[in-house]
């Protein structure tokens, strides 16, 4: 429980969102939320805010609403998610800026491709009576992480660990909240992993300085910046790299499979028309987010939102599944629409921690669907049907289909 | 702008609803990029002239949602 109390006047409501109930359908309490006002004071101890415009008007000003500290104890202080301060952030984020541009990253348009096909030739042969594999670990989850791994330079025979610690980082915070941060075994693991990465990430780029590769990792072991850096400051921007699109590309592409096996008409339409992917992808991850709550934290005794002083030390959490179903952003936001007015909507963040792998992570997404379409070109899901763990990250799973379907 | 072939001439369009303010464009081209108090991207001049065609195409590259585009300048001015 916070120390902070809702100041007389602001709407107050009180919202556990662990419970399963919110998290197997948040909209109707985001909507809630939204509609009682620009900031409204959960009695947990935080504001919150599901409008897109409030979301945006913080997100543009990272110093008087900066990342919290569990930001920086998860990637490290020194890892630029975590870093608020502008040209110290921007230095570091550049290392990596040609090499998440679109013209370069298209040139691993066919490696994306042939991954995907490649877990999904898997995921077929697991088809049997009455046998029907769960498509999240099969291939949601993996995809990004090799696609990463590639890009690092991860040797082959060292790929899979890495994937590994990975998926047990992300899994760090599934034991339930408040996170037992002495016994909880997921937490545990997830620490342990996240240990074992970083040591092994220390091993290559040592190995780096040595031999100059294309990858990422050489990349900022031979660029300016990253020459002044300590081995630990490389590594947690390094680490963090791999681990910040996994968790969340995943989940989009689960959603993607879940919101295509209910919506026939719409997944028809993009086998009959793949121009129509991209866009079609877009409005899922604005209807089905999948980082549903963005924290920051107040800095300052004169730092005013939405016409609303907040105090010092306060945590603001923007709701983006809440804002980006805002109408008065996107007309009739309830409703799936593929081809409404084209509009960037929060999923990728916005300003100056908006996602560094945003065009890596869109070309994943429709290399992965086309492929699955083209193995999957109709399909229903099976019950029971999929159900969300985690609200701050939600994604479906497990996930099972019957191909062919009606 | 007598030093740019008209065939070459481009200017700078800006798609706005696509612009998740990164920054991107902001530092590689400063000259010809800023942004509007939400941090959306503005374009500080069109008409581009040969110098700044190289800066304008790499920042156009750099930005990560396609929010800039080089148009052919088709008005061409003596």
């Amino acid at each position: 429980m916070s120390q902070f109390s809702a100041p007389a006047g602001a709407p107050v409501v009180d919202i556990d969102f662990t419970s399963s109930r919110i998290c197997n359908d948040p909209y109707p309490v985001l909507r809630e939320i939204r509609e009682l006002g620009p900031l409204v004071w959960n009695k947990r101890g935080h504001w919150m805010t599901a409008r897109d415009k409030v979301c945006r008007e913080i997100l543009n000003r990272p110093g008087p609403l900066g990342q919290q500290g569990a930001m920086a104890n998860f990637f490290g202080a020194e890892a630029f998610i975590s870093i608020d301060e502008v040209a110290r952030h921007n230095a570091l984020r550049g290392v990596w800026m040609t090499a998440f541009r679109r013209d370069v990253l298209m040139a691993l348009t066919h490696v994306i491709r042939n991954y995907a096909e490649d877990m999904l030739e898997k995921v077929v042969a697991r088809f049997g009576p009455g046998e029907s594999p769960d498509l999240v670990p099969g291939f949601c989850r993996p995809l990004p992480a090799y696609v990463i791994a590639h890009m690092m330079g991860i040797p082959g025979d060292m790929m899979q660990t890495v994937v590994d610690w990975s998926d047990l980082m992300a899994n760090s915070a599934s034991g339930g909240f408040p996170i037992d941060y002495d016994n909880d075994p997921a937490w545990l693991a997830g620490e342990r992993a996240k240990k074992q990465l970083g040591a092994y990430l220390y091993e290559q780029i040592d190995y780096r300085r040595r031999h100059r590769g294309e990858d990422l990792i050489s990349q900022i072991v031979h660029s300016e910046v990253g020459r002044t850096l300590s081995d630990e400051a490389m590594m947690v921007n390094t680490r963090q790299l791999l681990f910040a699109g996994n968790e969340t590309t995943a989940n989009w592409l689960a959603h993607i499979v879940v919101v295509l096996g209910r919506h026939p008409e719409v997944r028809r339409q993009i086998v009959a028309d793949p121009d129509l992917t991209a866009q079609a992808l877009d409005e899922i991850m604005r209807w089905e987010s999948v980082v549903h709550t963005l924290p920051r934290g107040v800095r300052g005794d004169n730092v005013v939102v939405a016409g609303q002083k907040l105090e010092d030390g306060v945590e603001v959490v923007m709701l983006l599944g809440g804002a980006n179903r805002d109408p008065e952003r996107y007309e009739d936001p309830e409703r799936l629409n593929i081809h409404r007015e084209r509009k960037a909507n929060l999923g990728f963040g916005y300003a100056l921690h908006s996602c560094l792998g945003v065009t890596l992570a869109r070309i994943e997404a429709v290399e992965a669907t086309k492929a699955f379409l083209a193995c999957f070109p109709e399909y229903e899901l099976t019950a029971p049907a999929p159900s969300f763990a985690t609200f701050p990250m939600r994604g479906p799973g497990p996930i099972h289909i019957v191909p062919g379907g009606k | 702008m007598s030093e740019n072939p008209a065939s070459l001439r481009k200017k700078i369009k800006t798609i706005r609803s696509n612009c998740i303010a990164s920054g991107n464009c902001i530092l590689v081209a400063p000259e010809l990029f800023s942004h509007d108090d939400e941090g959306l991207v503005v374009a500080r001049v069109t008409r581009l002239s040969a110098a700044q065609l190289a800066d304008a195409r790499s920042a156009a590259a750099a930005c990560p949602v396609a929010a800039i585009e080089l148009e052919d300048d088709v008005e061409t001015e003596e």
